[in-house]
């Protein structure tokens, strides 16, 4: 897929999925556990930008089993979602 | 049933396809049999992989039959918006047995289906559903009214949204038992689409066509249904401009006025022009966002918006320019030329009103001026 980056560790997942939820939110600071989804921090054009970057990103699939709403509504969520696909510990 | 784009494009300009489209609009319902010979000829199952049984094109290639489509029978087009939105639903957020069980029949156009998002109370806001989707037992009941469903009459299933206890849902509803389908008055642009009004009494499906978990039916769902919607309604509006311009065009190259061609007069050839460059560049930018959906770019969604705003823009004028070339015989009920303006009025308000998706352009540009300025504080 094309934009797929080698990604060696949890710590720049987090670090990638974060920098871009502060850009489609447009602020500097958002803790990890902000739920973005259902407090509506960011509206349904973000809620699918999301899932459309981590897959792009780090050239994962998302796939029913993931759809939860703990995978998507928070950074902290996204970062261990991508991670448990990419077996990062 | 796998369809060439040549041969596609070629059934649809040359044969009997432009009279029997004219006969669907004048007559104000596409029909049963309008219907099977666009599934025959491969239509319904153009955006679906062939592993399903479709014809697996890209989108690039797809809005190029929606643009043509639409510049004869704008309500046939419709149908395919729907029907491929349905099919976009279940390839990208349902599981892999509900595809193995759904896909092929959608993509052969064995089964109808249709788009049922909008409520009297819910339009242009979709996080306002009171449609209710209750699971229990394996099932689900659905309860609640949807309206202005494109194909509504015809179709075999139904991708209804609403909430459930885990948030916005949507589940496919096969027709039948438990539910009353009323056509609706019809609308002045694409009125052969057989428009339906759908109360759902505690109508019973199975939880296992539930399509994405609840919570992700909206916005997850819906909102990238929309943007497919988007891109091929936008393809729409520019056959039918295009269209428009033609009819203008061939208008002005023939007729006199005051023994002067209406072509050599220098404010018609401006008006043609206009018409011209707004279709062209809204094609252009159709294309690139039908590349950018296709390839599942962040940006799809702002780009979708984008093009179905000039493309909105591109119909209106054209159709508008188009009606002063022709003068009166232009405006006569049932001439294409009025066809082609009503049609153009409803690409205004349907897939996202005008309003509401430059609300959804402008919001993206502010975010993206405060990540910037944030940026530069990190
Ligand atoms: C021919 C046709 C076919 C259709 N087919 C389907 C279908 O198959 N399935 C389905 O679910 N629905 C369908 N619809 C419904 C269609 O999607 C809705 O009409 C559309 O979403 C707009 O909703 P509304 O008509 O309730 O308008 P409203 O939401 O009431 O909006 C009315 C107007 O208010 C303005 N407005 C609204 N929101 C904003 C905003 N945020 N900012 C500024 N201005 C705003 C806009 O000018 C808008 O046109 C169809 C409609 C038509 C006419």
């Amino acid at each position: 897929m094309s934009g797929t980056k080698q990604v060696v560790s949890y710590d720049e997942v987090h670090q990638q999925v974060r920098e871009y939820v502060l850009g489609l939110v447009g602020v500097s600071e958002l803790d990890g556990d902000r739920e973005l989804i259902t407090e509506h921090v960011v509206d349904s054009v973000a809620a699918i930008q999301m899932v459309d970057f981590v897959e792009r990103t780090f050239g994962i699939e998302v796939e029913d089993e993931d759809l939860e709403l703990a995978n998507f509504n928070t950074v902290n969520g996204l970062t261990r979602l991508v991670a448990e696909k990419l077996r990062l510990s | 049933m796998s369809a060439s784009v040549v041969d596609v494009l070629k059934w649809l300009r040359h044969g009997d396809f432009p009279d029997r489209a004219d006969h669907w609009e004048q007559a104000g319902a596409v029909d049963a049999q309008g219907v099977r010979e666009a599934a025959d000829a491969g239509l319904l199952g153009l955006t679906v992989p062939r592993r399903y049984g479709g014809d697996g094109w890209s989108l690039p290639e797809v809005v190029e039959v929606h643009r043509t489509m639409a510049g004869f029978s704008p309500s046939l087009q419709s149908l395919l918006v729907v029907h491929s939105m349905v099919c976009q639903a279940v390839l990208r957020w349902g599981r892999s047995d509900l595809r193995e069980l759904v896909l092929p029949e959608l993509a052969a156009g064995t089964k109808i289906a249709a788009f049922a998002l909008t409520e009297a109370e819910s339009g242009s806001d979709i996080r306002s559903l009171r449609t209710t989707l209750a699971e229990r037992d394996g099932e689900i009941l659905v309860t609640g009214r949807k309206r202005w469903i494109s194909f509504g009459e015809l179709a075999d299933v139904f991708l209804v949204f609403g909430m459930s206890d885990g948030g916005g849902s949507c589940a496919l509803v096969p027709a039948g038992a438990g539910q009353r389908v009323s056509p609706e008055p019809p609308t002045t642009g694409l009125r052969a689409s057989r428009l339906a009004d759908i109360e759902f009494d505690a109508t019973p499906t199975s939880a296992n066509l539930a399509v994405g978990r609840p919570g992700f039916g909206v916005p997850h769902v819906a909102t990238s249904c929309l943007t497919l919607g988007r891109v091929l309604v936008a393809a729409a509006a520019v056959g039918v401009a295009q269209a428009a311009v033609e009819l203008a065009t061939a208008h002005a190259a023939q007729r006199q006025v005051g023994g002067v061609a209406l072509g050599d007069r220098q404010l018609v050839r401006g008006l043609l022009a206009e018409a011209s460059i707004l279709a062209e560049a809204a094609w252009a930018m159709v294309r690139a966002a039908a590349e950018r959906v296709e390839e599942r770019d962040p940006e799809a969604a702002t780009a979708a918006g984008r093009a179905k705003v000039l493309a909105a823009r591109a119909v209106s004028v054209a159709t508008d320019h188009a009606s002063r070339v022709l003068g009166a015989a232009g405006l006569a009920e049932g001439h294409r030329l009025t066809r082609l303006s009503q049609a153009a009025r409803t690409y205004q308000v349907i897939e996202g009103p005008n309003e509401v998706l430059l609300d959804l352009v402008g919001a993206d540009l502010l975010r993206r001026e405060a990540a910037t300025r944030q940026g530069g504080d990190r």
